[in-house]
This record gives C-alpha cells, sequence and structure tokens, in this order.
C-alpha cells in the first residue's frame, strides 16, 4: 500500500477514526489498534513477509529481555551477538547474497578460473533494510546499558513496525520513539491539523516534483548514450531533485501521519540543498541514517578521538557502508567513496562543523558568498548522483564521459526550454522550500496567521496541481522502499 | 477532536464535490464512436461473423501497427482476424477477449509485448466497456476498481480543461486534421491499422525503456488460456514481437532470460526468437512496437516465413483447411 495510493486515503481515514474515537480510551487499545493496522499495512506489500517482520520483532524483544536478565556478561554478549548476527544474516540473505556470489564469480573469473554462481531468485522484502536498523539499535542500545529491555512486547512490536515509518524510515531509536509508545496519546488538533499540512507538502514533492522528473530522468538515464551533454547534465539535475522529492517527500508523508495519531518522529530532511558544504549536507540529508551510522558505527570505531587518521579511515568506512546499505551494487559504493572524499577537507581542516546555523538566518537572499558555497556543494552531490542512479560503473562512467559531448550545445537555449515546465514547477518547489528553511517543513508557515480562506485556497491550490499530476493507473513506487 | 472532524469532513467534501461533479460539467474529450478504442466493436463483429476455422491474431498493438492480414489470408487461404489494439489492456483482458471469441479448429497466434503488465490501464479498460459492453467480461473488476476508474475518468476530464489531450503525443495537429491516424476508421477490415502507411515516421520513438528482469507472470496467465484452448480444440503459438535493433540490444540480457524462462516454462509453442524480429529504427512508427509501411511489409514477410518452416504450424493449418466448415446459427 502506496502512500500515494488510492487505497492508502482509504485505510489512513478509517485508522485514525477508529484510533481516536474508539481506542482513543485506552493506551493499550490504541497500541494494539496501530499494531494490527501496520500489519495489515505491511501484509499489503506481501503478506509472506509478514512472518519475517514478526519473526525479526520476536527476537529482539526476546534478546532484549534476555540480555537484561543475563546474569553475566557472557550470557549478555551471547544474546547481544545472536541478536546482530540473525539480523544481519536477514539483510545479507535477502540483500546482498546474489551481489556476493556475483562478484565472487568475477573476481575468480579475473584468475582464470569458471565457477558457477550460485545465485538466488531472491525477493527484497520491503522495509528490511530500515526495520532491521530499528532492531539493532534497540539491542544495541539495551547491550550499552542506555536504555532498559521493553517488557510489552505490543509497545516493542509497535516500535519496529509503526506504519508510517516501517517501509522507509525515518529509522527511529528505542529512546525517542518507544516513550511515546507507552505513554497514551490525547488528540490534539494543532498537531494533527500540522500533520495533514506536512502531508499535503510531502505529496506535492512526490507527485508534482519528483514523479514528473523521474519521466525525464528515466528517459535520459536510459538511453544516455544518444544525448549530449546538456541533456545528460538535465537527467542528472532531475534526477537530484527526483530523489530528494520522492524520499524528503515520503518522509513528510509518514511524519505527517505520524503526527495524526500523536506521534512525533524524527526529521529526515533539512532542506539539504541549501548546505554550503557537504558536512553541512550529510547533517540534512537522510538524517536519520546519518545519525544512526555515527552513533552505532562511527563512535565506536573510535570517532574522532584517535586524531586525524583514525578521524580519515572512520569517516570513509561510515560512507562506504552507507553507499552499500543503499543497494548490493558497485554504484552505491562509489557514490559513497566520493562522498567521503568531499568530505575529507573538513575533516582534515576541522571546519565539518562550521555551518550549524540556517542559511542566510533572516535574511529573504543569501550573500555571494554563500550562494557560491550552495552552487559548489550542490554541484558536487550532482555529480556523485551519477553513481547512485546509474545501471552500473560502466554505465556512470559513460554517462560521465557524455557530459562532454558537444561542449557547444550547452549554450543552446533550446535544449533547456524543452524542459521548462518541468523546471518551472522545480523553481517554485525550491523557492517555497527557501523561505519555509527555517522550519520543520516548508509550508508549516501556513499557521492560523493566515486567514481560513487563504489557507484553504493555498491548500485547494496545492490538491488541484497534484491532482493533475497524479498518474493515471498504477501510482509510483518510492526510490528508497527497493532500499 | 469534534472541531478537527467537521473541518476536516468539510474540506474533503468540498474536494470529493469537486471530483464527482467534474466529469457532469465537462465533456470527455476522449469519447465517441471515433475513438481509437471504439475499433473493439469491429474487431468483435468481424470474429463473430466469420465462420472457422479461422486465424486469430492476439496481442497488443505491435499487431495492429504491424501486420498486414490480407497478406497472410492471402498465403495461407484462411480469413485473419487482428485482433491487436492496444497494451494497455493488460494480458488478461487480452486472453479473456480471445477465450470468449475462440471456436473449434481456430489457430491462435499470440505476440505479446515484452514483459505486458497482466492487469493494464483499468480506465482504458473502462474506456472500452463504454464502448463495447460484453468486454466487462474480460476483466476482474470490484468496488475499489470502480472507484478509481470513476476518479481516473475524472481527472482525465480536469487534465483536459488546462491543457490538450496529450494521450496520443505521437500525432501532431496538422495529422490529426488531415486523417485520424489513431481512430476507429484508422483501422481496416481485418483489424490493422493502415491509416499510417503512407504518412512520414514522426521524428521520435517512444516507449523507449530498459527493462528489469523478473519472471514474467504473463507465462502462466498464457498457460491457463493454452489449457483452456486446447480444450475447445484450438491450437495456439507464441511469437516474440517487433522490437527496434537499438531496443533489443540495450535489453538483450534481460530478454534472454525472459526467452529463457518462456522456453523452459511456456506450454505454448514459441516459433522465434527475440533477435528474429528486430529491425532497424526506421522501419517503426512512433514507437518501439509501432511498424511503419516498410517495417510492416518485412515483419509480415518474415512472419510467413516463419509459420511456412514450423511444421506443426502447416499441419495445424492444413488440418484446419480441411475442416469442412458449417455456417453458424
Amino acid at each position: 500500500m502506496l502512500f500515494n495510493s488510492i487505497n492508502f486515503l482509504i485505510f489512513l481515514p478509517i485508522v485514525f477514526i477508529i484510533y481516536w474515537l474508539v481506542a482513543g480510551k485506552g493506551l493499550k487499545v490504541q497500541n494494539i489498534l496501530l499494531l494490527i493496522s501496520s500489519y495489515f499495512f505491511y501484509a499489503c506489500w506481501d503478506w509472506r513477509f509478514l512472518f519475517l517482520l514478526i519473526f525479526s520483532t520476536l527476537l529482539d524483544y526476546c534478546t532484549g529481555l534476555q540480555m537484561c536478565q543475563a546474569s553475566n556478561q557472557g550470557a549478555r554478549k551471547f544474546w547481544f551477538w545472536l541478536s546482530i548476527s540473525v539480523n544481519l544474516g536477514f539483510l545479507g540473505v535477502f540483500k546482498y547474497y546474489n551481489f556476493f556470489a556475483t562478484s565472487f564469480t568475477e573476481a575468480i573469473a579475473t584468475l582464470g578460473l569458471k565457477v558457477n554462481p550460485w545465485t538466488l531468485k531472491v525477493i527484497l522484502p520491503v522495509g528490511i533494510s530500515f526495520y532491521t536498523f530499528h532492531g539493532l539499535s534497540y539491542v544495541i542500545d539495551i547491550y550499552r546499558n542506555r536504555i532498559k529491555a521493553e517488557m510489552n512486547f505490543i509497545d516493542y512490536a509497535v516500535f519496529v513496525s509503526f506504519f508510517p515509518l516501517l517501509v522507509a524510515g525515518p529509522i527511529e531509536r528505542a529512546t525517542h520513539l518507544l516513550p511515546q509508545i507507552r505513554r497514551k496519546r490525547n488528540f490534539e488538533y494543532t498537531k494533527a491539523v500540522d500533520g495533514l499540512r506536512q502531508i499535503l507538502w510531502g505529496l506535492f514533492k512526490k507527485i508534482v516534483i519528483a514523479d514528473q522528473c523521474a519521466l525525464y530522468a528515466n528517459e535520459i538515464f536510459n538511453n544516455s548514450a544518444g544525448y549530449s551533454g546538456p541533456t545528460l547534465l538535465l537527467g542528472v539535475f532531475f534526477f537530484t531533485i527526483q530523489i530528494y522529492g520522492d524520499f524528503s517527500g515520503y518522509s513528510d508523508i509518514a511524519i505527517g501521519t505520524a503526527r495524526l495519531f500523536g506521534i512525533d518522529l524524527l526529521r529526515n530532511f533539512a532542506f539539504p540543498y541549501f548546505s554550503r558544504d557537504i558536512a553541512e549536507f550529510w547533517r540534512r540529508w537522510h538524517i536519520s541514517l546519518s545519525s544512526w551510522f555515527k552513533d552505532y558505527l562511527y563512535i565506536p570505531l573510535g570517532g574522532s578521538k584517535g586524531g586525524i587518521w583514525m578521524k580519515i579511515r572512520n569517516t570513509f568506512i561510515i560512507f562506504l557502508v552507507s553507499g552499500f546499505w543503499h543497494g548490493a551494487n558497485w554504484t552505491f559504493i562509489i557514490w559513497g567513496f566520493l562522498n567521503a572524499l568531499y568530505i575529507m577537507p573538513s575533516i582534515i581542516f576541522n571546519t565539518n562543523r562550521n555551518h550549524l546555523d540556517i542559511v542566510a538566518h533572516r535574511k529573504y537572499l543569501p550573500t555571494f558568498k554563500e550562494l557560491y558555497s550552495i552552487g559548489i556543494t550542490f554541484g558536487l552531490t550532482v555529480f556523485a548522483w551519477i553513481f547512485f542512479r546509474a545501471e552500473n560503473v560502466s554505465h556512470a562512467f559513460q554517462y560521465v564521459n557524455g557530459l562532454f559531448k558537444h561542449p557547444g550545445a550547452y549554450f543552446l537555449l533550446g535544449i533547456y526550454l524543452k524542459y521548462i515546465n518541468i523546471i518551472i514547477f522545480i523553481m517554485i518547489m525550491m523557492t517555497i522550500e527557501w523561505f519555509g528553511r527555517d522550519k520543520q517543513y516548508a509550508i508549516s508557515k501556513i499557521d492560523n496567521r493566515y486567514p481560513i480562506v487563504i489557507r484553504w485556497a493555498l491548500y485547494f491550490s496545492l490538491i488541484g496541481v497534484i491532482y493533475y499530476f497524479t498518474s493515471t493507473g498504477k501510482p509510483q513506487q518510492f526510490i528508497y522502499f527497493q532500499f | 477532536m469534534n472541531r478537527f472532524i467537521i473541518k476536516s469532513i468539510l474540506f474533503f467534501l468540498i474536494i470529493a464535490m469537486a471530483i464527482i461533479l467534474i466529469p457532469f460539467f465537462f465533456k470527455n474529450a476522449s469519447a465517441g464512436s471515433s475513438d481509437y478504442m471504439a475499433a473493439i466493436i469491429d474487431k468483435h463483429r468481424r470474429i463473430d461473423i466469420i465462420t472457422s476455422p479461422k486465424i486469430i491474431l492476439g496481442g497488443g498493438s505491435n499487431l495492429a501497427f504491424g501486420i498486414d492480414s490480407k497478406e497472410l489470408e492471402k498465403t495461407f487461404g484462411m480469413p485473419v482476424v487482428n485482433m491487436g489494439l492496444h497494451a494497455g489492456l493488460g494480458l488478461a483482458f487480452i486472453l479473456n477477449e480471445l477465450k470468449y471469441s475462440i471456436k473449434e479448429n481456430d489457430i491462435v497466434f499470440l505476440s505479446i509485448e515484452y514483459f505486458l503488465d497482466n492487469e493494464g490501464d483499468y480506465a482504458l479498460k473502462k474506456n472500452v466497456i463504454n464502448f463495447y459492453r460484453p468486454a466487462n467480461k474480460f476483466y476482474s473488476g470490484n468496488y475499489f476498481t470502480e472507484i478509481d476508474i470513476y476518479l481516473e475518468k475524472s481527472q482525465k476530464i480536469f487534465k483536459n480543461i488546462f491543457s490538450e489531450n496529450d494521450d496520443f503525443k505521437n500525432t501532431s495537429s496538422s495529422q490529426k486534421a488531415e486523417i485520424p491516424l489513431y481512430s476507429r476508421q484508422a483501422f481496416n477490415q481485418n483489424g490493422d491499422i493502415i491509416s499510417h502507411l503512407d504518412k512520414p515516421n514522426p521524428r521520435e520513438i517512444g516507449g523507449r525503456s530498459k527493462f528489469r528482469y523478473q519472471y514474467w507472470e504473463g507465462i502462466e496467465e498464457i498457460n491457463r488460456f493454452y489449457i483452456f484452448a486446447k480444450s475447445r480444440n484450438v491450437n495456439v503459438f507464441f511469437l516474440f514481437p517487433n522490437f527496434p535493433i537499438s531496443e533489443y540490444d540495450k535489453n538483450e540480457k534481460v530478454i534472454s532470460l525472459l526467452e529463457t524462462d518462456l522456453r523452459k516454462d511456456l506450454k505454448v509453442e514459441i516459433l522465434n526468437s527475440p533477435n528474429s524480429m528486430t529491425f532497424p529504427e526506421s522501419y517503426f512508427f512512433g514507437t518501439v512496437y509501432h511498424l511503419n509501411k516498410l517495417g510492416r511489409k518485412i515483419r509480415t514477410n518474415k512472419m510467413i516465413e516463419i509459420l511456412n518452416e514450423n511444421a506443426d504450424v502447416q499441419r495445424c493449418i492444413f488440418k484446419s483447411r480441411s475442416v469442412k466448415t458449417i455456417p453458424e446459427l
């Protein structure tokens, strides 16, 4: 069930009404309802993988309890590693087995030996990377005595499988979400309205921006050999906007939906394309994953305590792992590597925390220097997205080569005018985002300060545009569902 | 809570009313008996009138735009009905349509577009049903799909208010004015499109895509159709569709995996290989499955050659031709 499908449009109000009107009286009933609806939501993708989700939940719940009740460190260690290895084992089989088998065969082939790779026709269970990371963070936090194990299975199961975040995050922490699940939620009008507004903005970014950009980006990437440099540049620009609109749109819908149920999820995006350097970009892009890697990988590896070389090594490790997390393909690893390279100057010169504030705060426009920094950062990320989007490494390099084909064509206005409609929509979105960049999401400013007529007129206009661009037939998938 | 619910109901009621009322206030631009999809009426009229045995071509628009059925008739001495209309209807629809139409001793040649979706586009199917009521038997709808279809219809009209109908972007306005390329009148008696034969090729070829391999669910669907056809004493054969060489090269790996699956699991005899039906881009008209005059001629000749070389096909044709036909009442 996709957030942008008619099924979800029916599912959400039903669950909402039952949740507040019927189950709203007691915490236990609220959580049971959330769990049932989350499992139903997940089963709509593929009911067979529901068993995997339940198994994974049970495993982490039981190992968490066992760790807390363990009489000695050895037993704690045993239960900890059992959970880690089973969780990563599932991820390895479902997501990476074929990649390793094929890569191994190719490596052997370079030595002149022939091995038949035994590849499986494995379907990737939707959301596996996300709920596995939920479970891992919970188990690691217990092992490190940051939290106590959750005794109530229902509460823990809701933490893992709460439907707005189940398939593509934000990747939650037990320390943030579990206390909210344990507490009875009372209906808050402003929170619910804000949730709906955020859903609306998320749908706009997904349907109007991302899905339209996808049409052009797919066409250009799939036929890159036949296009000249400027069109290829536009292709990767469209993909850059597509992936932002798609994933931040998804996150807005997820966060907005959770707010309808009185739950606050972690922020996932904070206007990353207005970043002034790569370090700032990574503090603003897929925040829940970046901070997960920081807390559960970078810091345990020693973080920045062991001198500059350790800092560099650890930075490369988290970016390579982050790339690999996105998918079993060398293109993602190169994408991670590129980002690690980009961030190196600020790591070496210790400038990675230079831009912790909001760009051009309380000003309408950025300074020339800020604009220049934003442009450079944006350009670097655009280049890295080529590797993220390409089918394979050779396709990526062929694409990069193509950018230098017919350089004179870069000055032909006609090439850009061909895509003027979508470019206008992108500019509108970016302008709205710029003026809302000091908020959680771009249109959160449209609150009670404005008369209802103006607010509703704006909402109806947005809905009209979304309705216009909604694809007939099957709704478009979200990119991050494949991860 | 009450305030929120009342306001939400009011808000969504306004939207719902707008969506529901759009079709009542604005005319659906694509409606009308000259619509491309209305050709289904003529195709069924022909398939119902002609007594069996006959040759039936089943598939999407690759057949409508890519076969000279009269040439097949001449060669094999049997009537030919080209049922190819639109791949967007989905494989299930196409095969169900054939199930209701085939009769004993007929020979069916399936030429299905690569990885054709089983379900197809509901709005398109609904559009077809508007023209040809019996077509509602060809798909399994439910309450939700009916709502879905209505919403799509409303949306289509909403879009038409703000822009021209962009269903067939390859058709320029001047071409539309001259001769309706994508209309019911574009088909000949056999069900082949002929309106485009003397037209210059559109500048671009649409429908290019990079396939991602996955086991094609259509194999099971075709096998079920095959069992049904066999029980009616109807012979079924499978042919890979026409495709531009450039697109084939790009997708060769995936297509060869599909071919392996088909050769392993398909119960229907496969008469050709995918690359035997690949042609230069200059033979195509507007999309990767539509052929122009030259492409259509070459593909038809190629198909005749393939059918002539296959002993099973020859046996079937011979057997069907020798059946003493009894006019149906």
